[in-house]
């Protein structure tokens, strides 16, 4: 499907709910193709690469993301075009690179925007970003990585909710990376209605339930069990977490603003690439782990050992 | 005769002259003159508007019409005489005891008819219409005839006399258009209450204090503080709004070919008979189905011919006005009306309404209110104000060939609207609410630059061209009706104002409708005076309305709130409700159905009822809501959802349900169906059927669609329920019972699918338009884009996809169904004020990841001090500068340095400098730096930055700077 047609019309009506923003993929989806999982698809690619907001502060709508042109962490002078934008816009930053003498490349990955690469030193990008008339920042991913909520704080201003009534309920197991029926103690769990949507907690001590968001639900249930869901190779520059527990929203589109490219799975599990160590570091200390730098000296001290 | 008419010019003249008045002095006002001129004796205000007159009844050229002039012209003169307007009433009875047998007598409105035979007396008094027949007595037999529809043409040559004095002639034999429609009014009444009725009970409107209101709603109050129904205020026309009576609309009779001409210069069609409820309209419906006339003479000397001086164009010049014009024309003046005559019923829910079908913005009533009084005052300072012509201004066609003052006059019927229930100002300030409106000041009694007599030529331009354009006639009152002349132009389109329109989704509720239900005309009237009679819930005002001959706008008023409306009731000021509608669609092969509950204007934007949770969607709707296979019995039964926000409960529900048709609708952005009330003609619907029905409404469904449809269950529909899908009514026929709410729609309408819809306009996105089906006519037939021809093809589809596919603005019209659709370029907003004052690029902190522990991080500045957040497994430092050092410092021996980025070397330091607030950072960075150094730390690497000697050396001179810092506040 047409996502770039998509991302004009989220770019013109600038925000919406999510049953719109599913109509429109369904109006311009294939007659047979799963709305619910292409519309899915594309949101995680829209928010990953910081093209729009979605599901803001718990609620069911979203919003476009200002036009910018952002240095790639992961690349020097390498630089990314995100957030909104019509094809007009592209067709003025397309003149404007020419004109400046910098190149753009472009792919179009599957159920994604044509994502742009523009090529040039600072100075030509930030020239760039004047001419158009958009944002230019040198290291998106860094300043995305300011907004970071860390779990810690988010489970210590988390409601204490009761639970609620007659609703089914999950709880994770992270021993088989799955939701499991029933309330388990000191775990993310989810409380299913007959209508509506779910809603997830975390278990605590004396049986309270803070409410906060799936994603964050799990991440805050491992740290609270020291487990350690993110993994990071500092030689290969590589980030990854379990394929069952995908970073919360903004911790995915820092890491995946490093690289400018969405997350493959390898392994079961989500691989970003080109994430820097500092962003790697604040990534995994924000979701409630060690510091890299700490894991790989724990690391080393045992392979001394043995 | 031409010397009489001479003869009685000068004598009017001469008149005048005696009392100062000139008709250029009267002109501006049909207030009471003496409010600008206090000096003025109080008998000139009666019937200063009789001035205008004189010419008119001149161009008319009728033999009769001397008598008007001289009637106009000595009523002021007589009224100066008698020198009181209290013996009106007497006057009254005076003359009806000298009228003729035979003749018919108006008092006060009303006609009356005297039996026996007498010549043709002409009897001109202030207040008082005489209606004088032939000379031969049979002539009264003609009056009633005119009641009766079987009476095409009114035969009979009639002088009336109307409540301001002047005489009017009603002749069909000759070409003079005459604005007397009142004297047409059965007479029976008059006849048998008013004249056998001792002088001291005569009612207001009998002595000319108050036009003719139908007697059955008047009987006298049983005490002084009970008002009559009719009760007559005084003929200020300032006052007006509250006791208008009907018997000044004259709303069109249904001629029969027979045709007049008006003073203008118009040729119309004669009036034959004026149904005065909608009994009576119904009974009187042409069989010839001749065009509606309404006759309203024009003020002499303002004629409502078009204004041709070069003026800019209106919508070049001041769009927004333009946007209201169009949508105000296309949707309310030329939308086909159930009621005879064309209503300019205006309120804010019909300004909201007809914005958004004409294409333009979705608003609530409230904002359309706003905007459209805010394009209207423009448009009056900026373009009326400003031109030496002022409102005449407005009495031109734009490029699009509609009028110009559509709006203004739509603005007038506005501030009418909210007469009686504005708490800022009395109830009888018409002119004021209107200089309030067009927010301008007042000058004298009118809004500054306002001429009545220029106002009520744009009331005749616009019907002349309505006739002229689309035979059909703006509904105005006679222009026989005293000093309230021009206030009665507005007043006529809106019978029942504000405090009664606000009713009036309560009694949609009580008579069981929903939006979209189709609604009849005389169903409407029944079940309104039902409510009525069972309710009391109108105003008195209103009441009288509905039930005098008034009802036709009270009709067109409710008719059109009603298209208007949402759905929504606010029951009382704690409890309001919605209606849940339901929504159908097939997504990969499967049957999708779900709740899409209205959003009216107020409702919160979460709706929670304990079980579900609904959130806003755009343009008054709440997002869908699944339907699950277990709510077969809910959706059957009815149900009802509450929620509770700010001490106001809010509540939606669905009335119980056996049979549903679904169709394609515009009014949201969502693919699929839509529940409908209908199934419309020529396109694809669908029908959700109980299983206990579905028997009989495949049979009646195969039967509209001239093929064999099937039902289907399906695992996700809900229990008990099936669903017969692809039904196109190729026809109308009788519905069974049990399925009238499956009946076939077969009126025209444009219906749009699909696309990109751009929010709260009708706009699509260029390169997804979307499809356009036009209901109610057949493959093959044509429609208009823009003007050229559009062929409607399979399944009703406009083929257009080409036509539409460039960015631009199209009118789409099909039958008389107007659409305007915009297709947009995609627009980026660069403005930093659309994504927030903060943004997600404008935070200028730096975050930094950190092992567990305390740590404070250092700047390369004195001063750049920040605390580390220390967390279970880790620690994280928001900063405001780049931190160059992570110092981890304890009270025991040892400390941990993390170098974070490459250091430059500590600046000079001038303590003297310094400021109080900068002392104690300076001193904490020192002391943080110090601290560490005197425990020998260790140097880790974090971040992917490695100490080594270098950044070792630069340590030192951060300490060295931090010692000396500390020494200098030490001498301080």
């Amino acid at each position: 499907m047409d996502c770039d047609l998509l991302l004009s019309w989220m770019t013109h009506v600038e925000e919406g709910t999510w049953a719109t923003f599913r109509n429109s993929v369904q109006a311009l989806a294939e007659t047979d193709a799963d709305v619910s999982r292409v519309s899915r698809a594309i949101r995680i690619t829209l928010s990953d690469l910081g093209f729009a907001n979605f599901f803001i502060d718990g609620s069911q709508r979203w919003k476009i993301l200002p036009p910018v042109i952002g240095g790639l962490a992961g690349k020097r002078s390498v630089a990314g075009v995100f957030g909104g934008r019509t094809p007009i816009l592209v067709e003025s930053l397309k003149t404007a690179a020419e004109k400046l003498g910098c190149e753009i490349h472009s792919e179009t990955p599957h159920n994604s925007p044509v994502l742009f690469r523009v090529e040039g030193d600072i100075s030509e990008l930030a020239a760039i970003a004047n001419e158009v008339g958009i944002l230019f920042e040198t290291n998106l991913a860094g300043v995305v990585a300011q907004n970071l909520n860390p779990i810690p704080e988010a489970l210590e201003y988390a409601p204490v909710k009761p639970a609620p009534l007659n609703w089914k309920v999950q709880s994770f197991d992270f021993g088989t990376g799955t939701w499991v029926e029933g309330l388990r103690s000191h775990t993310a769990c989810e409380y299913i209605p007959r209508y509506g949507l779910p809603r997830y907690f975390v278990h605590v001590r004396r049986g309270k339930l803070l409410e906060i968001s799936k994603r964050e639900s799990l991440y805050a249930a491992a740290m609270l069990k020291g487990i350690e869901l993110i993994d990071y190779e500092p030689a290969n520059r590589r980030l990854s977490v379990p394929l069952f527990a995908p970073l919360p929203d903004l911790y995915s589109r820092v890491a995946c603003l490093c690289s400018g490219n969405l997350a493959t799975i390898f392994n079961d599990r989500l691989i970003y690439d080109d994430v820097p160590l500092e962003l790697a570091a604040l990534i995994m200390v924000a979701a409630g782990q060690r510091h890299p730098n700490v894991k790989a000296r724990i690391w080393r001290a045992k392979q001394l050992n043995e | 005769m031409n010397n009489l008419i001479q003869n009685l010019k000068r004598v009017l003249q001469i008149v005048l002259g005696q009392l100062g008045l000139s008709a250029r002095k009267n002109q501006t006002g049909d207030e009471n003159p003496t409010e600008n001129d206090p000096a003025q004796p109080p008998a000139v205000t009666v019937d200063h508007e009789d001035v205008h007159r004189e010419p008119s009844s001149t161009e008319s050229g009728s033999v009769d019409g001397v008598g008007s002039i001289n009637t106009e012209v000595l009523c002021p003169d007589l009224m100066t005489r008698s020198g009181d307007l209290v013996p009106i009433g007497a006057a009254d009875s005076e003359t009806v005891s000298l009228m003729s047998p035979g003749a018919d007598v108006r008092v006060g409105g009303a006609l009356s008819h005297i039996d026996e035979a007498q010549p043709p007396v002409e009897q001109y008094a202030p207040m008082i219409n005489t209606t004088s027949g032939s000379e031969d007595p049979s002539e009264s037999v003609t009056e009633e005839r005119l009641l009766s529809p079987d009476t095409p043409i009114l035969n009979t040559t009639r002088l009336v006399v109307t409540s301001d004095g002047h005489a009017n002639r009603d002749e069909s034999q000759s070409n003079v258009w005459n604005a007397s429609g009142r004297d047409l009014i059965d007479s029976s009444e008059t006849k048998d209450t008013i004249l056998l009725r001792p002088v001291g009970v005569l009612l207001p409107e009998e002595t000319g204090t108050l036009p003719f209101t139908e007697q059955d709603s008047c009987n006298p109050p049983a005490s002084v503080s009970e008002p009559c129904p009719t009760a007559a205020g005084t003929n200020n026309e300032a006052e007006t709004g509250d006791n208008f009576s009907a018997s000044d609309i004259v709303l069109s009779a249904t001629g029969d070919g027979t045709e007049s001409e008006l003073a203008n210069g118009d040729r119309c069609e004669a009036s034959q008979l004026i149904p005065h409820t909608p009994q009576q309209q119904m009974k009187a419906q042409p069989k010839s189905g001749a065009p509606n006339i309404t006759r309203r003479q024009p003020t002499p000397g303002e004629e409502a011919r078009e204004y041709l001086q070069p003026i800019r164009e209106i919508s070049f010049v001041h769009p927004e006005y333009a946007y209201w014009n169009r949508a105000i024309v296309e949707q309310v003046i030329l939308r086909n009306g159930m009621v005879e005559g064309v209503f300019l019923c205006i309120t804010p829910r019909i300004l909201a309404s007809a914005f958004a079908e004409a294409g333009f913005d979705i608003l609530t009533p409230e904002e359309a209110e706003r905007r459209f009084t805010a394009a209207v005052a423009d448009v009056y300072l900026k373009r009326v104000l400003r031109h030496a012509e002022h409102l005449r201004v407005l009495r031109r066609r734009g490029e699009d060939g509609i009028p110009d003052c559509v709006a203004f006059l739509a603005a007038s019927v506005l501030a009418a609207y909210h007469m009686q229930s504005d708490e800022e100002a009395s109830a009888n300030a018409y002119y004021r609410r209107l200089g309030a409106l067009l927010e301008c000041a007042m000058s004298g009694a009118h809004p500054s630059g306002f001429s009545p007599a220029v106002f009520e030529s744009l009331w005749v331009f616009v019907s002349n061209w309505l006739y002229e354009n689309h035979q059909q006639r703006l509904v105005l009152p006679g222009s026989d009706i005293g000093l309230r002349r021009f206030v009665a132009l507005p007043l006529a389109h809106v019978p029942l104002r504000r405090l009664d329109i606000e009713k009036l989704p309560a009694f949609f509720e009580w008579a069981g409708y929903s939006p979209q239900t189709r609604i009849y005309r005389n169903k409407v009237y029944d079940d309104l005076r039902r409510w009525q009679q069972t309710s009391n819930a109108l105003t008195q005002t209103g009441a009288q309305a509905l039930l005098d001959d008034r009802s036709d706008a009270v009709l067109a008023q409710v008719i059109g709130e009603f298209e208007s409306w949402d759905g929504s009731v606010s029951e009382s000021l704690t409890r309001r409700s919605a209606i849940v509608e339901i929504q159908f669609d097939i997504v990969q092969r499967e049957p999708i159905l779900a709740y899409l509950a209205r959003r009216p204007s107020g409702f919160p934007s979460v709706f929670k009822d304990g079980e579900r949770v609904l959130e806003a969607s755009d343009e008054g709707w709440y997002d869908p809501y699944p339907i699950a296979p277990t709510d077969g019995k809910p959706l059957a039964d009815g149900f009802e959802w509450q929620s509770s926000d700010d001490g106001v409960q809010f509540i939606l529900h669905r009335y119980p349900t056996k049979v549903l048709a679904l169709a394609p609708s515009s009014s949201y952005s969502y693919s699929g169906f839509q529940s409908s009330r209908y199934l419309a003609r020529g396109i694809k619907c669908a029908v959700l059927c109980q299983n206990d029905l579905v028997d009989d409404a495949v049979k009646y469904l195969s039967e509209v669609a001239r093929q064999s449809l099937k039902a289907v269950t399906h695992p996700l529909l809900p229990t008990g329920w099936s669903i017969i899908r692809d039904v196109t009514a190729r026809e109308r026929i009788e519905t069974p019972m049990g399925l009238e709410s499956i009946d076939v729609d077969p009126n025209i309408d444009l219906v749009v699918s699909g696309g990109l819809r751009t929010g709260r306009r009708w706009s699509w996105l260029a390169g997804a338009p979307p499809q356009i089906f036009v209901t109610g006519v057949d493959e093959g037939d044509t429609a208009k884009i823009n003007g050229a021809v559009v062929e409607v093809g399979v399944n009703n589809e406009l083929m257009c996809e080409q036509l539409i596919g460039q960015p631009g603005e199209y009118l789409i019209e099909a039958g008389h169904v107007r659409r305007r659709i915009e297709i947009v370029e995609p627009n980026v907003s660069l403005g930093p004020s659309n994504f927030g004052p903060q943004t997600e690029y404008t935070s200028g902190a730096v975050t930094i990841g950190l092992p567990q522990g305390s740590w404070t991080l250092v700047g390369v500045s004195p001063g750049q001090v920040c605390s580390a957040r220390a967390f279970l497994r880790g620690a994280l430092a928001s900063c405001p500068f780049l931190p160059i050092w992570a110092i981890q410092v304890g009270s025991g021996t040892g400390a941990k340095v993390a170098v974070l980025a490459s250091p430059d070397p500590p600046p000079h330091i001038n303590l003297r400098t310094l400021t109080q607030l900068d002392r104690t950072t300076w001193r904490l960075w020192a002391s943080v730096i110090y601290n560490a150094n005197i425990r020998r730390p260790q140097f880790i690497g974090l971040n992917g930055v490695i100490p080594d000697k270098s950044i070792i050396l630069a340590w030192k001179q951060y300490a060295f700077a931090a010692k000396q810092i500390k020494r200098a506040f030490k001498r301080i």
